[in-house]
């Protein structure tokens, strides 16, 4: 699709119009007076690119501070951290790249003020920004749910919640401190693009720069022929998004455990013109027919999900896949090579309750794929930071 | 399991989850000093939102002579503008954070030479 033909349809610029306001005046049950504050104060910043602007300059403004606070500390301090981490191994005459695992590595590292430092840096500002986030969002509730309750009608593309289904246990953590996790507020998707847009993704998620690369570079069937496309554990519909703008004749599903994740993302594609179907269902029961899909394609999902999840999971992509069908799993999964990646990966796990880290890093991936029908390829670390490591190809 | 903090009587699509205990993490040998460097983060943020927003009017009353309250939340910078305001910010971060990382070694008392004056001393 072309950029021209993208953003046909803002949400808050249809809001605006008076048919729009009246419309959802009598939608909500609300009074007009009250129907028009809403439109005011949901239109008033309209939008960047295909982002739909956050509801106040003053969220926006602490937001940009948050994502500076995210680059310096990883530029500078991180870096500090890094060069102590070898003054203290150098000390004790230890190869920064030794084999050890991660409590010894904890306990080698934990003790030193700057390493300690850049935890506190970490954790500080996860707290504030998703504080802040939920605090704008609960505050301002009954205007931004009405926004999802319009939108969840709206298309191009489809919705399905399902609110009465079983959540496995592991799915209802609240993964990197996000108050809630995926499932357990209301505005969980609104946190995670602008959570997200503030730390891991800066400057790569509010246009859905990094999806757009991941999509370009997702590896298709051999016989060229992509009709089917699903995104699981779609999160917020970037990836599922970016794959229907490269294969805009294809029909793309995203699925999400969380119901609040893929409301924002159907009205995040619907904003963008984009025709992507969403529901709210497991990753591990699809309800896709066997042999379905051309292609099947994640990110940064499996570190999220438990060792017997991703198992499973695997074994359902494998039904899912036509032969020659192709999975394409994207994820942080470099194993880590020294003493204070292992920290680091340490705190990730513990404290910014990435709960599944350790999971994801002893759970045999490829050999999972082999076992479900799919042949693997590209074993080897990523080309590149939007590369999966592991390609599995349906026999 | 947890439930939402938020009440209210529509459908939300929120279940209830497995609370984390982020909040009671302890890096430094003082929960107060722990406290402080949040507190200190989230006063930076509330100073950048001032200057940002004094940017933005800056900008409004050169180009229009006026402002309103409305133009100011509107007011989507140009390309050169963000440039401009991101290196101001990413300064500014710096400034308030660079000493997290330029910490000092040296024990206040135990490494200082203490001399005592009731000591005299040989000629």
């Amino acid at each position: 699709m072309t950029d021209s033909r993208l953003l046909t349809m803002k949400r808050r610029d249809v809001f605006l119009t008076a048919a729009a306001a009246a419309a959802s005046a009598t939608a909500l049950n609300m009074q007009s007076a009250e129907a028009k504050e809403v439109v005011r104060t949901l239109a008033v910043r309209g939008h960047d690119g295909v982002y739909a602007r956050l509801p106040t300059l003053a969220l926006e403004s602490k937001g940009d501070f948050y994502a500076g606070q995210y680059v310096w500390r990883a530029a500078h301090l991180e870096h500090a951290a890094e060069e102590r981490a070898l003054e203290i191994l150098k000390a004790k005459g230890i190869d920064p790249k030794s084999d050890m695992s991660w409590a010894e590595a904890v306990a080698l590292l934990e003790s030193d003020p700057l390493i300690a430092m850049t935890c506190r840096a970490r954790s500080s500002q996860q707290k504030l920004k998703y504080q802040l986030l939920q605090k704008a969002y609960h505050e301002r509730a009954d205007e931004f749910l009405s926004e999802m309750e319009r939108a969840d009608k709206m298309g191009p593309g489809s919705l399905e919640l399902n609110p009465k289904m079983f959540l496995p246990e592991y799915t209802t953590h609240e993964i990197h401190s996000m108050p809630g996790g995926y499932v357990g507020d209301a505005f969980a998707g609104h946190m995670y693009h602008s959570g997200t847009d503030w730390g891991a993704y800066v400057d790569y998620n509010s246009q859905d720069g990094a999806h757009m690369a991941m999509a370009t570079a997702a590896q298709i069937p051999k016989d060229g022929k992509v009709r089917r496309i699903l995104d699981i554990g779609t999160s917020i519909g970037q990836l599922a998004t970016s794959m229907k703008r490269r294969f805009p004749d294809a029909e793309v599903w995203g699925i999400d455990v969380g119901g609040p994740m893929v409301r924002y993302a159907h009205m995040k594609a619907a904003d963008m013109g984009v025709a992507v179907n969403f529901a709210q269902r497991l990753a591990e029961d699809t309800k896709f027919p066997a042999n379905h899909f051309d292609m099947v394609v994640s990110n940064l999902f499996f570190h999220e999900v438990s060792e017997q999840g991703a198992k499973n999971i695997i074994k359902e992509v494998g039904r899912i896949l036509r032969p020659g069908g192709v999975f394409s799993p994207t994820d942080t999964n470099t194993p880590p090579q020294t003493v204070k990646a292992k920290y680091t990966l340490w705190y990730n796990y513990r404290w910014n309750h990435e709960d599944w880290y350790a999971d994801w890093h002893s759970v045999d991936f490829a050999g999972e794929m082999r076992a479900s029908g799919l042949k693997t390829t590209n074993l080897q670390n990523g080309r590149d930071r939007y590369s999966p490591q592991v390609i599995g190809v349906k026999a | 399991m947890a439930k939402s903090p938020l009440k209210t009587s529509r459908e939300t699509y929120a279940a209830d989850f497995v609370k984390a205990d982020y909040d009671r993490a302890v890096f430094t040998n003082n929960p107060y000093v722990d406290s402080v460097i949040t507190s200190l983060m989230a006063l930076s943020a509330n100073v950048w939102l001032i200057q940002r927003r004094m940017m933005i009017v800056e900008v409004l009353l050169e180009k229009n002579g006026a402002v309103t309250r409305d133009m100011i939340e509107q007011y989507q910078p140009t390309r050169e503008e963000a440039a401009a305001w991101r290196k101001q910010r990413d300064n500014f971060v710096a400034e308030i954070n660079d000493p997290f990382k330029e910490i000092g070694d040296l024990p206040y008392a135990a490494s200082i030479d203490v001399p005592d004056p009731s000591v005299k001393k040989a000629r």
